[in-house]
Protein backbone atom coordinates (compact mmCIF):
# COMPACT_ATOMS: atom_id res chain seq x y z
CA UNK A 1 0.00 0.00 0.00
CA UNK A 2 2.80 2.31 0.96
CA UNK A 3 4.84 2.12 -2.20
CA UNK A 4 1.35 2.49 -4.32
CA UNK A 5 0.92 5.31 -2.85
CA UNK A 6 4.73 6.90 -2.87
CA UNK A 7 4.80 6.07 -6.32
CA UNK A 8 1.21 7.85 -7.16
CA UNK A 9 2.97 10.82 -5.45
CA UNK A 10 5.77 10.97 -7.16
CA UNK A 11 3.92 10.78 -10.53
CA UNK A 12 1.69 13.52 -9.18
CA UNK A 13 5.31 15.50 -8.83
CA UNK A 14 6.43 14.74 -12.06
CA UNK A 15 3.51 16.13 -13.59
CA UNK A 16 3.76 19.26 -11.00
CA UNK A 17 7.29 19.81 -12.86
CA UNK A 18 6.09 19.13 -16.11
CA UNK A 19 2.83 21.45 -15.77
CA UNK A 20 5.48 24.63 -14.35
CA UNK A 21 7.61 23.81 -17.41
CA UNK A 22 4.59 24.52 -19.68
CA UNK A 23 4.03 27.55 -17.76
CA UNK A 24 6.95 29.18 -17.74
CA UNK A 25 8.24 28.34 -21.24
CA UNK A 26 5.62 29.05 -22.95
CA UNK A 27 4.82 32.15 -20.90
CA UNK A 28 8.04 33.53 -20.74
CA UNK A 29 8.42 32.90 -24.53
CA UNK A 30 5.50 35.07 -24.90
CA UNK A 31 6.74 37.84 -22.56
CA UNK A 32 10.10 38.37 -23.64
CA UNK A 33 8.89 39.52 -27.49
CA UNK A 34 11.36 37.95 -29.18
CA UNK A 35 10.35 34.43 -28.61
CA UNK A 36 10.24 31.65 -30.72
CA UNK A 37 7.04 29.81 -33.13
CA UNK A 38 6.01 27.22 -31.50
CA UNK A 39 6.31 25.15 -34.82
CA UNK A 40 8.78 25.66 -37.72
CA UNK A 41 9.81 23.71 -40.89
CA UNK A 42 13.02 23.71 -39.68
CA UNK A 43 14.37 21.15 -42.62
CA UNK A 44 12.62 23.65 -45.19
CA UNK A 45 14.37 26.30 -42.73
CA UNK A 46 18.00 24.61 -42.86
CA UNK A 47 18.34 23.77 -46.47
CA UNK A 48 16.36 27.21 -47.97
CA UNK A 49 19.43 29.20 -46.22
CA UNK A 50 21.84 26.77 -47.92
CA UNK A 51 20.33 27.57 -51.28
CA UNK A 52 20.11 31.66 -50.53
CA UNK A 53 24.19 31.20 -50.23
CA UNK A 54 24.36 30.70 -53.51
CA UNK A 55 22.80 27.22 -53.78
CA UNK A 56 25.60 25.14 -52.35
CA UNK A 57 25.77 22.67 -49.35
CA UNK A 58 28.89 21.66 -47.22
CA UNK A 59 30.09 17.81 -46.69
CA UNK A 60 29.23 18.38 -43.63
CA UNK A 61 25.34 19.29 -43.95
CA UNK A 62 25.58 16.71 -46.34
CA UNK A 63 26.33 14.24 -44.54
CA UNK A 64 24.02 14.90 -42.56
CA UNK A 65 20.74 14.61 -45.52
CA UNK A 66 22.09 11.21 -46.68
CA UNK A 67 22.16 10.31 -42.75
CA UNK A 68 18.81 11.09 -42.22
CA UNK A 69 17.33 10.77 -45.74
CA UNK A 70 16.50 14.48 -45.77
CA UNK A 71 17.55 14.78 -49.05
CA UNK A 72 17.74 12.78 -52.72
CA UNK A 73 21.58 12.77 -54.24
CA UNK A 74 22.24 12.55 -57.54
CA UNK A 75 24.90 11.76 -59.34
CA UNK A 76 25.79 13.96 -62.33
CA UNK A 77 28.83 11.80 -63.67
CA UNK A 78 28.76 9.05 -66.56
CA UNK A 79 27.21 6.13 -65.64
CA UNK A 80 30.54 3.80 -65.71
CA UNK A 81 31.89 6.58 -63.00
CA UNK A 82 29.34 5.97 -60.91
CA UNK A 83 29.30 2.25 -60.95
CA UNK A 84 32.95 2.61 -59.86
CA UNK A 85 31.73 4.29 -56.76
CA UNK A 86 29.62 6.90 -55.90
CA UNK A 87 27.71 8.48 -52.35
CA UNK A 88 26.08 5.84 -50.74
CA UNK A 89 22.19 5.98 -52.00
CA UNK A 90 22.73 8.45 -54.63
CA UNK A 91 21.21 7.68 -57.75
CA UNK A 92 22.56 7.89 -60.69
CA UNK A 93 21.26 10.76 -63.44
CA UNK A 94 24.08 11.27 -66.21
CA UNK A 95 23.52 14.97 -67.43
CA UNK A 96 23.80 13.79 -71.12
CA UNK A 97 21.80 16.96 -73.06
CA UNK A 98 21.84 14.63 -76.10
CA UNK A 99 20.35 11.66 -74.37
CA UNK A 100 16.56 10.73 -75.15
CA UNK A 101 15.86 10.05 -71.78
CA UNK A 102 17.16 12.43 -69.56
CA UNK A 103 13.33 14.63 -69.84
CA UNK A 104 11.49 11.43 -68.49
CA UNK A 105 13.90 10.72 -66.03
CA UNK A 106 14.11 14.06 -64.87
CA UNK A 107 10.12 14.68 -64.56
CA UNK A 108 9.72 11.45 -62.44
CA UNK A 109 12.05 13.35 -59.57
CA UNK A 110 10.34 13.55 -56.61
CA UNK A 111 9.43 17.43 -56.23
CA UNK A 112 8.94 17.69 -52.23
CA UNK A 113 12.59 16.35 -51.61
CA UNK A 114 15.99 18.66 -51.89
CA UNK A 115 17.86 17.68 -54.54
CA UNK A 116 22.03 17.22 -53.93
CA UNK A 117 23.44 17.10 -56.82
CA UNK A 118 27.01 16.24 -57.41
CA UNK A 119 30.05 15.21 -60.07
CA UNK A 120 33.64 14.40 -59.98
CA UNK A 121 35.17 17.35 -57.91
CA UNK A 122 35.76 21.01 -57.83
CA UNK A 123 36.45 21.69 -61.53
CA UNK A 124 33.79 19.48 -63.08
CA UNK A 125 30.13 21.26 -64.72
CA UNK A 126 28.24 18.51 -64.95
CA UNK A 127 26.36 19.12 -61.76
CA UNK A 128 26.21 22.82 -62.02
CA UNK A 129 24.51 22.27 -65.63
CA UNK A 130 22.13 19.83 -64.28
CA UNK A 131 20.80 21.75 -61.68
CA UNK A 132 20.47 24.40 -64.54
CA UNK A 133 18.27 22.26 -66.61
CA UNK A 134 16.67 21.18 -63.42
CA UNK A 135 15.51 24.44 -62.73
CA UNK A 136 13.72 24.70 -66.47
CA UNK A 137 11.76 21.58 -64.99
CA UNK A 138 10.71 23.49 -62.35
CA UNK A 139 13.28 22.33 -59.61
CA UNK A 140 13.90 25.11 -57.71
CA UNK A 141 15.12 23.15 -54.37
CA UNK A 142 18.33 21.91 -55.34
CA UNK A 143 22.16 22.16 -53.75
CA UNK A 144 25.41 22.13 -55.56
CA UNK A 145 27.90 19.58 -53.40
CA UNK A 146 30.72 21.74 -54.90
CA UNK A 147 33.77 19.06 -53.33
CA UNK A 148 32.12 16.03 -55.62
CA UNK A 149 32.68 12.57 -55.09
CA UNK A 150 36.33 13.49 -54.08
CA UNK A 151 35.97 15.54 -51.30
CA UNK A 152 33.23 12.99 -50.24
CA UNK A 153 35.69 10.49 -50.28
CA UNK A 154 38.66 12.47 -49.13
CA UNK A 155 36.54 13.19 -45.93
CA UNK A 156 36.06 9.32 -45.33
CA UNK A 157 32.28 9.70 -45.93
CA UNK A 158 30.36 6.66 -46.70
CA UNK A 159 30.41 5.45 -50.84
CA UNK A 160 29.54 2.37 -52.73
CA UNK A 161 29.67 0.71 -55.46
CA UNK A 162 28.24 -0.63 -58.45
CA UNK A 163 24.89 0.15 -60.90
CA UNK A 164 21.41 -0.64 -59.77
CA UNK B 1 2.30 -3.19 11.31
CA UNK B 2 3.84 -0.66 9.07
CA UNK B 3 3.64 1.58 11.46
CA UNK B 4 6.05 0.04 13.20
CA UNK B 5 8.33 -0.13 10.58
CA UNK B 6 10.05 3.19 10.50
CA UNK B 7 11.44 2.36 13.99
CA UNK B 8 12.78 -1.09 13.47
CA UNK B 9 15.05 0.67 10.33
CA UNK B 10 18.55 1.62 11.56
CA UNK B 11 18.87 5.52 10.95
CA UNK B 12 21.25 6.73 8.76
CA UNK B 13 24.22 8.31 10.37
CA UNK B 14 24.73 12.25 10.05
CA UNK B 15 27.41 11.44 8.10
CA UNK B 16 25.80 10.11 5.56
CA UNK B 17 22.66 12.21 5.64
CA UNK B 18 25.23 15.27 5.34
CA UNK B 19 26.45 13.49 2.14
CA UNK B 20 22.99 12.87 0.35
CA UNK B 21 21.94 16.21 0.83
CA UNK B 22 25.23 17.53 -0.65
CA UNK B 23 24.82 14.83 -3.65
CA UNK B 24 21.25 16.27 -4.27
CA UNK B 25 21.82 20.24 -4.13
CA UNK B 26 24.95 19.96 -6.26
CA UNK B 27 22.89 17.67 -8.43
CA UNK B 28 20.38 20.26 -8.86
CA UNK B 29 22.52 23.23 -9.10
CA UNK B 30 24.07 21.65 -12.28
CA UNK B 31 20.70 21.06 -13.89
CA UNK B 32 20.44 24.96 -13.42
CA UNK B 33 23.38 25.75 -15.03
CA UNK B 34 22.63 23.77 -17.51
CA UNK B 35 19.66 25.45 -18.63
CA UNK B 36 20.74 29.31 -18.36
CA UNK B 37 22.05 29.47 -21.81
CA UNK B 38 19.44 27.70 -22.87
CA UNK B 39 16.89 29.77 -21.44
CA UNK B 40 19.03 32.95 -22.85
CA UNK B 41 19.13 31.77 -26.59
CA UNK B 42 15.80 29.71 -27.39
CA UNK B 43 16.49 30.16 -30.97
CA UNK B 44 20.39 28.46 -30.55
CA UNK B 45 18.94 25.85 -28.83
CA UNK B 46 16.48 25.20 -30.79
CA UNK B 47 18.94 24.64 -34.37
CA UNK B 48 20.58 22.28 -31.87
CA UNK B 49 17.36 20.40 -31.08
CA UNK B 50 16.80 20.19 -34.36
CA UNK B 51 20.60 19.27 -35.28
CA UNK B 52 20.02 16.04 -33.59
CA UNK B 53 17.55 14.97 -36.59
CA UNK B 54 15.40 12.69 -34.06
CA UNK B 55 12.31 15.04 -33.49
CA UNK B 56 10.17 15.65 -36.22
CA UNK B 57 10.06 19.33 -37.19
CA UNK B 58 6.84 20.32 -35.28
CA UNK B 59 8.08 19.61 -32.01
CA UNK B 60 11.29 21.06 -32.01
CA UNK B 61 10.55 24.77 -30.88
CA UNK B 62 8.28 23.01 -28.24
CA UNK B 63 10.90 21.17 -26.96
CA UNK B 64 13.40 23.75 -26.47
CA UNK B 65 10.76 26.22 -24.93
CA UNK B 66 10.32 23.74 -22.12
CA UNK B 67 13.21 21.41 -21.65
CA UNK B 68 14.98 24.14 -20.24
CA UNK B 69 12.47 24.93 -17.91
CA UNK B 70 11.87 21.69 -16.76
CA UNK B 71 15.63 21.40 -16.11
CA UNK B 72 15.13 24.38 -13.96
CA UNK B 73 12.18 23.46 -12.30
CA UNK B 74 14.11 19.55 -11.51
CA UNK B 75 17.16 21.61 -10.34
CA UNK B 76 15.37 24.08 -7.85
CA UNK B 77 13.23 21.15 -6.45
CA UNK B 78 16.41 19.23 -5.68
CA UNK B 79 18.25 22.19 -4.08
CA UNK B 80 15.27 22.97 -1.92
CA UNK B 81 14.24 19.65 -1.23
CA UNK B 82 10.11 20.13 -2.14
CA UNK B 83 8.72 17.33 -4.60
CA UNK B 84 12.02 15.67 -4.24
CA UNK B 85 10.83 12.33 -5.65
CA UNK B 86 9.34 13.84 -8.62
CA UNK B 87 12.22 15.94 -9.41
CA UNK B 88 14.78 12.96 -8.53
CA UNK B 89 13.28 10.94 -11.20
CA UNK B 90 12.91 14.08 -13.83
CA UNK B 91 16.73 14.04 -13.45
CA UNK B 92 17.40 10.34 -13.76
CA UNK B 93 15.22 9.95 -16.69
CA UNK B 94 16.56 13.07 -18.63
CA UNK B 95 19.84 11.93 -18.55
CA UNK B 96 18.70 8.58 -19.45
CA UNK B 97 17.35 10.15 -22.64
CA UNK B 98 20.67 12.44 -23.24
CA UNK B 99 22.06 9.20 -23.04
CA UNK B 100 20.20 7.93 -25.73
CA UNK B 101 20.31 10.62 -28.10
CA UNK B 102 24.03 11.38 -28.08
CA UNK B 103 24.83 7.50 -28.55
CA UNK B 104 22.04 7.27 -31.04
CA UNK B 105 24.06 10.32 -32.90
CA UNK B 106 27.43 8.84 -32.33
CA UNK B 107 26.36 5.42 -33.95
CA UNK B 108 25.34 6.82 -36.99
CA UNK B 109 28.19 9.24 -37.37
CA UNK B 110 26.33 12.22 -37.00
CA UNK B 111 28.60 14.88 -35.64
CA UNK B 112 25.99 17.15 -33.61
CA UNK B 113 26.54 20.03 -30.86
CA UNK B 114 26.01 18.62 -27.58
CA UNK B 115 24.00 21.47 -26.20
CA UNK B 116 24.51 20.21 -22.82
CA UNK B 117 25.55 23.37 -21.15
CA UNK B 118 25.96 25.75 -23.77
CA UNK B 119 24.01 26.97 -27.05
CA UNK B 120 27.55 27.47 -28.58
CA UNK B 121 29.02 24.84 -31.04
CA UNK B 122 32.23 23.42 -28.93
CA UNK B 123 34.68 20.90 -30.45
CA UNK B 124 33.88 18.53 -27.75
CA UNK B 125 34.55 14.89 -27.72
CA UNK B 126 31.18 12.82 -27.75
CA UNK B 127 32.87 10.36 -25.55
CA UNK B 128 33.42 12.59 -22.78
CA UNK B 129 29.91 14.09 -23.72
CA UNK B 130 28.47 10.52 -22.95
CA UNK B 131 30.93 9.95 -19.73
CA UNK B 132 29.63 13.49 -18.05
CA UNK B 133 25.95 11.62 -18.37
CA UNK B 134 26.95 8.38 -17.07
CA UNK B 135 28.63 10.66 -14.33
CA UNK B 136 26.00 12.52 -13.54
CA UNK B 137 23.56 9.71 -13.84
CA UNK B 138 25.23 7.57 -10.98
CA UNK B 139 24.45 10.63 -9.06
CA UNK B 140 21.13 10.91 -9.70
CA UNK B 141 20.73 7.14 -9.63
CA UNK B 142 22.83 7.57 -5.56
CA UNK B 143 19.99 10.69 -4.94
CA UNK B 144 16.97 9.17 -6.00
CA UNK B 145 17.66 5.73 -4.07
CA UNK B 146 18.64 8.15 -0.82
CA UNK B 147 14.67 10.10 -1.45
CA UNK B 148 13.27 7.35 -1.61
CA UNK B 149 14.75 5.61 1.40
CA UNK B 150 14.15 8.94 3.68
CA UNK B 151 10.43 9.06 2.13
CA UNK B 152 9.98 5.26 3.36
CA UNK B 153 6.12 4.41 5.14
Amino acid sequence: MASRSRRRSAIAEIAILLALACVLGLGVNILRGEGIPLREDWTAKKFAAAAKSGGRITLDLALTAMKTKSALFLDARPLEDYGEGHIQSAQSLPFDPLAKDLETRVKALPKDRPLILYCSGVSCALAEELAEFLHDFGYKNTLLLVEGFEGWTAAGYPAEKGTP
Amino acid sequence: MTGLRPRLTPQPSPVAEFFFAGLRVALGMVFIWAAYDKLLHPADFAKIVYDYQILPDGLINIVALLLPWLEVAAGLALVFNLLTRGAALVVLYLLIAFFAALAYNYSRGLNVACGCFSTKAQPASILLELGRDVALLLVAALVTRDVYKRTRA
